[in-house]
């Protein structure tokens, strides 16, 4: 028990999984209203704001296809940091890890010769290894040097964001271009193929719904999943029991930086058809699928969900800049937003907050 | 260094055996071993649970040490060193822990038993060696020792070996 000016709180065992869900509800409703007070700003009516984001985004066939686009990123590379998680490993560098994978991608559809029908599946595999060497590197420091996992992983993405401008401005940049940073546009053999009048590549879709079945049978079913999961919970007890930390560590960011690299394959073979700028190459996907993993907690299947309603709210962004002559920053904002009142909501799910007056016992609501 | 708080009470029993058969083969759980294990476990060791599927952090004290003790000793260890087995528990648990470790000692474990609780000793050990500053005082059985003679020792007088 703690006092905290004239609230006190109460530590709680274990949140149902109802507390979880109405907590993280009345996070993402907290983060509404505060965004509503954003429109009001700007002179658009909040209501009228959330009625046109609702009705194009979720009310029109073009409005579903482009959350479900959005939702393919956030949902390869949420699913592996999910892993990454579970054992206590902050990697923050999805971003990196994905545009580690959009530049192998570019390689392997411009400049590897290899022939068509192998073309595909050798930017997926090559892809997945890219984001995964780039994933594995801190988790070496962190293990053989205690390098911060947090610091290492947020600046890798840096060094991966600054070599991909090299790649664009220097030896890849597209000779069909006419000068713009960008390279050639892929043969079509290595575009990824959509669903009809979209731009959802399916097949990374496929992948993603696929990474979440399997990252959570991982988990629950196989030794490396019992062996993150003691790590993350008891890094003591996962000594006692003579658990490799290196082991864990590799398996774990080489499977969250491979996912994440997955991502970055589909949006330049699924959308861009070319390696261009890094924050075109991906508007923030590694850095947003961090709330989208806080958000399932823990869990990949849930990560489906949250993915799907952080795809909704980039959707929701283009629509913001169109329809209501907004910028389109203002999903970073409303991003940041809901990140906020999670963390803040976290609290109350561990602690029972009970408000305590002068001379009286007062229960405050005792959530459940 | 004790349990997995998060983790359920049939996960926190194959701690250290979970890379074994029958608990693992290959890369994949055997989950229905594991369950039948832990089944097994809570009955022998009367841990009181929910079930096996509950979260270690939910036990009281007193099975959380049931639960180490039926983790530790399930496989038949040779020498068990047990410090302060029975600290902080209620009568019942340290009964029950007590009789445990008697068990073990019918088994042929041989059992260093650290503790402070005289009466516990006195009850349970073959010999007692009292350590001051680090150094053993000298070495009795508790049959034929006195309160008094072990409160000396304790106290920092050096007495003959015995045994």
């Amino acid at each position: 028990m703690k006092r905290f000016g004239p609230f006190v709180f109460e530590r709680r065992l274990a949140p149902t999984r109802t507390a979880i869900l109405g907590y993280s509800l009345l996070a993402i409703a907290a983060a509404l209203v505060v965004m509503s007070f954003i429109f009001w700003a700007y002179g658009v009516s909040p209501v009228k704001a959330y009625s046109t984001i609702g009705r194009t985004t979720l009310g029109t066939r073009f409005g579903l296809m482009e959350i479900l686009r959005r939702t393919i990123p956030l949902l390869l590379c949420g699913v592996g940091l999910v892993i990454a998680f579970r054992a206590k490993f902050w990697n923050i560098g999805a971003e990196g890890q994905l545009l580690a994978g959009a530049v192998a991608a570019t390689w392997v559809a411009l400049f590897s010769g290899i022939p068509a029908p192998w073309k595909i599946p050798a930017m997926f595999v090559l892809g997945f290894v890219a984001g995964a060497v780039w994933g594995i590197i801190p988790a070496l420091l962190k293990v053989k040097l205690q390098v911060n996992d947090v610091i290492s992983t947020l600046m890798m993405n840096y060094i991966m964001a600054y070599f991909v401008k090299w790649l664009i401005y220097g030896p890849w940049r597209g000779p069909t271009m006419r000068g713009f940073a960008y390279t050639d546009l892929f043969p079509r053999d290595a575009w990824l193929p959509l669903i009809r009048y979209s731009k959802v590549h399916w097949p990374t879709l496929v992948i993603g719904i696929a990474a979440a079945v399997l990252a959570a049978l991982i988990l629950s079913r196989t030794r490396l999943g019992y062996e993150i999961r003691v790590v993350g919970d008891s890094p003591d007890a996962a000594h006692y029991a003579g658990i490799s930390f290196l082991g864990v560590s590799l398996w774990v960011m080489l499977l969250s930086g491979g996912l994440a690299g997955l991502a970055g394959v589909g949006e330049v073979a699924g959308i861009h058809h070319r390696l261009l700028e890094p924050d075109h190459v991906s508007l923030g996907y590694g850095y947003t699928a961090i709330i989208v993993a806080w958000l399932a907690r823990g869990s990949p299947m849930a990560a489906i969900i949250t993915s799907l309603l952080f795809g909704l709210i980039f959707a929701a962004g283009d629509e913001i800049k169109v329809t209501l002559q907004m910028p389109f920053q203002i999903t970073g904002v409303f991003n940041g937003l809901i990140l906020f009142f999670l963390i803040g909501v976290e609290v109350l799910l561990y602690w029972r907050v009970r408000l305590v007056r002068k001379g009286q016992e007062w229960a405050g609501k005792a959530g459940s | 260094m004790g349990i997995v708080p998060e983790m359920s009470v049939a996960e926190n029993l194959i701690l250290k055996k979970h890379h074994r058969p029958p608990f693992c083969r290959g890369f994949l759980l055997n989950l229905r071993a594991v369950r039948r294990f832990a089944h097994h476990a809570i009955e022998e060791y009367e841990i009181m649970t929910p079930g096996p599927d509950t979260p270690a952090k939910l036990l009281s004290g007193g099975n959380i040490q049931r639960l180490i003790l039926a983790r530790e000793l399930s496989g038949e260890p040779a020498l068990i060193i047990a410090a302060h087995p029975t600290y902080g528990l209620d009568v019942g648990a340290t009964e029950q822990i007590r009789q445990i470790l008697l068990e073990q000692r019918r088994r042929g474990a041989a059992i260093l038993l650290i503790s402070e609780d005289l009466e516990e000793l006195m009850s349970l050990a073959d010999r007692i060696a009292v350590i001051f500053e680090g150094e053993i005082m000298g070495e009795v059985a508790p049959e034929t020792a006195s309160l008094e003679e072990i409160g000396l020792m304790m106290a920092g007088e050096k007495r003959g070996v015995v045994l």
